[in-house]
């Protein structure tokens, strides 16, 4: 073979490549900032909820599939949350638990990731009922509550799917808990979802086309 | 110095040589780093995002899916390209392509984490290990690409939702540009001295092969200086013998005029008679033998010879070439010239150049003439030993020695303890030279109670 048909054969192979892998890169990119689906939080802190409420401080509440791999980012972010706030923040976390499983299934590492949270008061959802007073779609979801119980901000706190870093969400919270200014009432929230519901796992991320636009957009 | 165009050839081919030992090894590297990196990806699939869950149920999280076939898919031309272009600049950016790429996946896989960011700044680094500046060129655009099309696709995953961070993206490839062009710099110094060092190494190597030139040059003109001595060493030595020779004709010459007087003689008084005849004309038949084989010898001992020519020679032959010339000379100055040829040494066969062979055993008996010349009761004798794999001869005269400071230097050529004009010096350094090359040698023998010089050779195994 040639030397010149031989590097043209090398060529095409490498643009081939380029192409199948920025295909693949795509499909990634595609899975990782598809966001979960909103949930539809209450506007008032639901009165009937077990967890602790505080009428001084920001209530913050994070609702947590323990085995949803792309929460993880998302504890990595409230822990930062909690240590850049200049006033104390009553923080929940909400871990899903069907009732089918044995309490074990909840202990993963994730959970014991966020025991390790400063003043985080953990709890397990077993029968759903805080679920169903939050009503939560999607592991990761944080909802943060004035000390009047007024629903402030209902969101996720990573940028995509599992990936730390600056974000949206964490920015409005901490704007809000330190400055008192609300930058965004909603966001993307980034996770697995907390329900089948008897559905297509599929059919399940339908959901999440449900767009939901920055605070700005909303008051158009 | 200013650098020949012949340096700086021979300096461009180390550079690539030193260069392609470089990328060769390091495209090893990488290949061994890719496969690493392949399954270390798997491995963080399989326990950091293994399944990926919707309430109580979960199937495969697509991570395992892309660690596998993507992770595959990246590392696989650069591991082949390693294999059949090693060294080459396609594999390079290639293996400098998918590092980057794999960086990106790794991000991914290990769930985000701010610290796997720092894979791209660390592939960087490895990269630098090629001493190519250009290889940078391929991961730093990748990253910009990387960062340009999620902007186009994904905005809230580059930029961001807040107009804030609008140019956030710039920030990551500023970082990243920082790293590039500090190592960019310091590769290309790096070159440049690479690029020194070779013309360095060629410009000794082109001075070292004119000096070996001119070395053998040297040596070849040496060589011919040695051999215009030794023949003048040789007629130098046939010289000093003139005297004897002429009267070793002469004897003989005398003998057939006698002879041939005698003839005439007899014929004019009719008295000659055939058993007289016979007799006169055998007496002239030695005699003009005796003549030939003088002449002979003299031929042979004279004759200028390019090199060492060796060829199965019975000593009978050297012993035969020698005592010709000398041995009325020896007669005429009264010293006793004495032959203890133990066997038959007309059997006894050496590898030699018989010239020169004949030379230095001449030169060995003139020497002791020399010596002995004055003594009482003087006597020369040659004396042959066979061993088994060797044969000794030995030139002893009734001298009594040489001095201990004598010997010392008495083989160092134009050394001399003749007085002047008699000896050039250069007959016992020649001599052990040659005996050298006909891998023998040539000593002075101590334990001897008289003078004895002693010429080890060894024996021509095809005699046996």
């Amino acid at each position: 073979m040639g030397r010149s048909i031989r590097r043209k054969y090398i060529i095409w192979a490498l643009g081939l490549w380029s192409l199948l892998v920025l295909g693949g890169f795509v499909i990634l990119w595609d899975y990782s900032n598809n966001p979960g689906a909103p949930g539809e939080a209450p506007l008032q802190w639901p009165e009937i909820s077990a967890l602790s409420f505080d009428s001084t401080s920001p209530n913050l509440v994070m609702f947590a599939h323990p085995r949803c791999p792309c929460t993880r980012a998302s504890l990595e972010e409230l822990e930062k949350i909690v240590a850049k706030s200049n006033q104390q923040i009553n923080l929940n976390i909400v871990f899903y638990h069907p009732e089918k499983f044995p309490q074990k299934w909840v202990k993963t590492s994730l959970y014991h990731r966020a025991e390790r949270i400063l003043r985080a008061k953990l709890s397990i959802d077993t029968r759903q009922q805080e679920i169903h007073n939050f009503r939560p779609q999607t592991s990761g979801q944080v909802y943060l509550y004035s000390q009047s119980g007024k629903l402030i901000y209902s969101g996720g706190i990573t940028g995509s799917r599992g990936h730390e870093g600056d974000n949206v969400g964490s920015r409005t919270i901490l704007t809000w808990i330190n400055d008192g200014t609300l930058l965004q009432e909603k966001a993307f929230v980034f996770g697995c979802s907390l329900f089948h519901e008897g559905k297509d796992f599929h059919d399940d991320f339908e959901m999440k086309n449900e767009l939901i636009a920055p605070a700005s957009a909303m008051e158009q | 110095m200013e650098l020949t165009n012949e340096i700086k050839v021979l300096g461009r081919k180390f550079l690539k040589e030193q260069e392609y030992i470089v990328h060769s090894r390091v495209d090893r590297h990488f290949r061994a780093l890719l496969e690493i990196e392949w399954v270390f990806g798997i491995l963080c699939a399989l326990f950091i995002s293994p399944l990926n869950w919707a309430g109580e149920f979960s199937q495969p999280h697509i991570h395992l899916w892309t660690a596998f076939l993507l992770g595959g898919l990246i590392v696989a031309p650069p591991i082949i390209l390693v294999s059949t272009h090693p060294g080459t600049k396609l594999s390079r950016y290639t293996i400098a392509v998918s590092q980057t790429l794999f960086g990106a996946l790794l991000i991914h896989l290990m769930g985000g984490r701010i610290e796997a960011h720092f894979y791209i700044f660390g592939s960087l680094a490895f990269l630098a290990a090629y001493r190519d500046p250009k290889v940078l060129f391929p991961a730093v655009l990748l990253v910009a690409l990387d960062h340009l099309i999620r902007g186009v696709l994904w905005p809230q995953s580059v930029y961001g939702v807040l107009t804030a961070s609008k140019w956030r993206w710039m920030e990551h490839l500023g970082w990243l540009l920082f790293e590039g062009i500090f190592l960019y710099i310091a590769l290309k110094k790096s070159q440049q001295e690479a690029q020194s060092l070779a013309y360095k190494r060629a410009e000794v190597q082109v001075y070292s092969k004119n000096i070996e030139s001119l070395v053998e040059e040297k040596t070849l003109a040496l060589e011919d200086e040695r051999a215009k001595l030794q023949y003048a060493s040789r007629m130098a030595a046939l010289g000093e013998m003139a005297g004897g020779i002429a009267h070793e004709i002469n004897n003989p010459l005398a003998v057939i005029a006698l002879n041939v007087r005698a003839i005439k003689n007899a014929m004019t008084s009719n008295s000659l008679k055939e058993d007289f005849l016979a007799n006169v004309v055998s007496d002239l038949e030695d005699t003009t033998k005796r003549i030939s084989r003088i002449i002979q010898g003299l031929r042979n001992i004279s004759r200028d010879s390019e090199g060492v020519s060796k060829t199965p020679t019975s000593l009978e032959e050297i012993f035969e070439d020698v005592l010709s010339l000398c041995s009325e000379r020896f007669k005429q100055n009264g010293i006793k010239l004495m032959t203890n040829l133990g066997t038959d040494i007309s059997s006894t066969q050496v590898l030699c150049d018989r010239v020169q062979l004949s030379q230095v055993l001449l030169n060995l008996v003139n020497n002791a003439f020399d010596a002995v010349q004055g003594l009482t009761n003087p006597w020369v004798r040659l004396q042959v030993d066979e061993g088994a794999e060797n044969v000794q001869i030995r030139v002893i005269d009734s001298g009594s020695g040489i001095d201990q400071s004598i010997q010392e230097k008495m083989f160092t050529p134009f050394y001399t303890s003749k007085e002047v004009g008699k000896g050039t010096g250069l007959g016992l350094s020649i001599s052990a030279s040659i005996m050298k090359k006909h891998g023998g040698s040539l000593t002075y023998d101590n334990i001897s109670g008289n003078t004895c010089f002693l010429i080890t050779l060894p024996i021509e195994k095809s005699t046996y």
